[in-house]
């Protein structure tokens, strides 16, 4: 019971991670119904920013709470910053061209990991070592690492936040009217450019969350740490029912539980053979995932 | 003649003519070079040929080769060379691929060098000694290729200073036997080709001669970062020991996880688990009285006074500490040294090629001794753990083959 709780705790953290990525997913396909491939890869940006910011400046001399902060908070704005460049220079004409844009997309994922490599070098990085990710408590006879605890808690705050966020405020009730018909909500005078642009941009965030998060807690990064990461949330998105906000948390939560239950009960050279086999048993059962695409639904 | 222009003589007249003319010719030139060969090494200088990758992508491991092979020359050439003839270093770059190695192997072949010392990728290596081979079995002391088909090829003229890549696995399992003593082992690897080769012929080796019962045998998933749920796992099948077969990106995350969770088993790594990231991951675990990795002889691990000595020398000579590998092609340029030293008078292939696998010597890298295919008898592997700052051996494959205390 003890180590199937312990299992549980390992597969929640990291179905966090993509659960957080798989909301980046779905706020731009919900929009502009496009699959944006290199969201994964800011999530590794974001990374080496926030290691950048701890180890190559003052920020590093500073106590462990308040640089961690700084750091994430650099590395958010420029995420987003990026993110947004990449919208105006790039993507915004390619809007109306779904595979041109995915094509674009995943060259953008690759450049942005050559230039990542280019400049900080193909080895890995450690961030510095923290207390909270390197010691562990004792939480109701299991082991968990106090980072778990934080990763689990800030995805859960953040995802309720995006529910709020799309459902009770005047700017997600108008991206979801984007969602339904660009037209008409263009006729209804709201600001589709803008709205787009708020999608990119909280999408850029919340991968920058993530990649600072991870670096904290596993300390390791490199280059090529966001492609499949990317591809997990990207699935995870998928078969939560992407466009769906409370699908992408379900479906990375369920990716990240899946893994960790495969790995510690049946078999870890198949693991994941079992997780895409499960994930086309849940597709072809409910083509629209778990909680029905969103778009879909209202159309 | 070779046998395709003999069958196809009926057919083709002319192009067999043609063919038998071209070979005989090529053969004439071989014999004429070799001949000459023979001759013009009796004088001057001994040429020794090396063969190494002076560039690409492990360029700076050819030029730690090329260090290794002038230090190794240089106390020998100071005290007025051998039989008054001093040797002479001629480097050719494989470039770590294939064709480059053959380009290099018929330049020094054509050189007329006595022998060739060096050969770092398997890539390369493999092709020059088709050459080296065709050339009168030119003799070829390999030092840090590790493809177990440098030996296995069938190949007279080869000696080899590293341990084969398919020799880990006993000795893997001797540990287990020797020094850990563990009665139940959980064997995990990453899907990768060297990975699961070593785990199954640990597997293998343990089926064959014995050692702890395998009570987990699974793969994780390179690239991920949490390990917990495998690490739980093989506690639970009741394993002493762990004991993983795949790269150290994996292993740094997997030793931390493995000391943050308090786990009671032993955690061992193998030869391709050993890098400083896994200590700057895995701080409290790198110290751990249960955690050590197996691994070559690199020279910054080795602790003998010759390999202290030989450092210190290194980086005095060329102000850098020395590459991981090219101890072993200092104890390769030894080798040769000895088997030239033994006749100075007779440098044919076939009476150096002989001399070589006859050779014993202590090396830098341990005792030196070949087996009839040119494989050493008894690789010196080495049990390390950190000392807070560098990795010490801990255990060392003595001469006789079994684990014991590294002398420290």
């Amino acid at each position: 019971m003890d180590t199937l709780l312990q299992t549980l705790v390992s597969g929640l953290t990291v179905g966090s991670f993509y659960a957080l990525v798989a909301l980046g997913y779905t706020m731009v396909y919900g929009i502009v119904r496009l699959i944006n491939f290199a969201h994964g890869d800011l999530v590794m940006v974001a990374a080496f920013i926030g290691w950048f910011v701890l180890d190559r400046t003052p920020v590093g001399d500073l106590p462990p709470v308040p640089q961690i902060a700084i750091a994430a908070a650099i590395s958010i704005s420029a995420t987003v910053l990026i993110s947004l460049g990449l919208l105006k220079f790039i993507y915004r004409s390619l809007i109306n061209y779904p595979l041109g844009f995915m094509i674009v997309a995943l060259s953008v994922a690759f450049a942005l990991q050559e230039i990542i490599k280019r400049v900080f070098g193909a080895g890995d990085r450690a961030y510095p070592p923290y207390t909270i990710s390197t010691e562990s408590i004792d939480l109701l006879g299991i082991t968990v690492n106090r980072m778990d605890l934080v990763v689990i808690g800030l995805a859960a705050s953040l995802m309720i936040g995006m529910l709020y966020f799309v459902n009770r405020t005047q700017t997600g009730m108008a991206m979801r009217a984007l969602a339904v018909d660009h037209d008409a909500a263009r006729l209804m005078g709201i600001n589709v450019k803008a709205l787009i642009a708020v999608a990119f941009g909280i999408g850029a965030a919340l991968a920058a969350v993530t990649g600072v998060l991870s670096g904290v807690y596993y300390q390791r990064i490199g280059f090529e740490m966001g492609f499949m990461l990317g591809l997990k949330a990207f699935t995870a998105a998928v078969v939560g029912g992407i466009g769906n906000v409370a699908g992408a948390m379900v479906g990375g939560l369920l990716i990240g539980v899946l893994e960790a239950g495969v790995q510690g009960y049946l078999s870890g050279t198949w693991s994941d053979a079992f997780i895409f086999g499960t994930l086309i048993l849940v597709l072809y059962l409910r083509p629209r995932g778990l909680l029905g695409e969103r778009v879909a639904e209202s159309t | 003649m070779s046998s395709p222009s003999t069958s196809r003589e009926g057919k083709r007249p002319w192009k067999a003519i043609i063919a038998s003319i071209v070979a005989m010719f090529a053969v004439s030139v071989l014999v004429a070079a070799c001949g000459g060969d023979d001759s013009d090494n009796s004088t001057g200088p001994i040429k020794v040929g090396i063969l190494a990758p002076m560039s690409g992508s492990v360029a700076s491991d050819g030029e730690d080769i090329q260090n290794a092979s002038e230090m190794a020359i240089e106390s020998v050439n100071a005290d007025g060379g051998i039989d008054g003839r001093k040797i002479e270093l001629n480097v050719a770059d494989d470039a770590c691929e294939a064709q480059q190695g053959v380009q290099a192997a018929e330049k020094l072949v054509q050189d007329n060098v006595v022998a060739v010392v060096g050969g770092y990728c398997s890539d390369a290596t493999l092709p020059a000694m088709e050459v080296f081979s065709r050339s009168d079995n030119l003799p070829f002391v390999v030092s840090v290729s590790s493809n177990p088909d440098v030996t296995e090829s069938g190949f007279e003229n080869i000696v080899r200073l590293i341990g084969r890549d398919d020799f880990e696995a006993p000795a893997d399992v001797a540990y287990l036997n020797d020094v850990v003593g563990s009665e139940k082992v959980a064997i995990v690897h990453d899907n990768t080709e060297f990975a699961v080769s070593v785990a199954d012929n640990m597997k293998k080796e343990i089926e064959e001669n014995g050692g702890p019962e395998i009570v987990y045998f699974d793969a994780v998933q390179p690239g991920s970062n949490d390990y917990r749920a495998m690490l739980d796992r093989v506690e639970r099948e009741g394993a002493d020991t762990l004991f993983y077969t795949g790269f150290y990106p994996e292993f740094g995350p997997i030793a931390r996880q493995w000391s943050s969770l308090g786990l009671d088993y032993n955690l061992v790594g193998g030869t391709s688990t050993i890098n400083s990231t896994v200590s700057e991951l895995a701080p409290d675990a790198v110290t751990d009285d249960r955690f050590s990795i197996v691994t070559y002889p690199t020279a910054l691990l080795l602790q003998g006074k010759e390999a202290k000595q030989y450092r210190a020398d290194y980086k005095e000579k060329f102000g850098n500490d020395p590459g991981p590998y090219g101890v072993f092609q200092y104890d390769a340029m030894k080798t040769l040294i000895a088997a030239i030293e033994e006749d100075p008078a007779d440098l044919s292939h076939e009476a150096l090629n002989e001399r070589l696998k006859a050779t014993e010597l202590e090396g830098v890298t341990g005792s030196i001794k070949f087996d009839e295919k040119g494989d050493r008898t008894a690789f010196p592997y080495l049990a390390v753990r950190s000392d807070g700052t560098d990795f010490v051996p801990e255990y060392s494959v003595g001469e006789d083959g079994t684990w014991g205390e590294s002398g420290k």
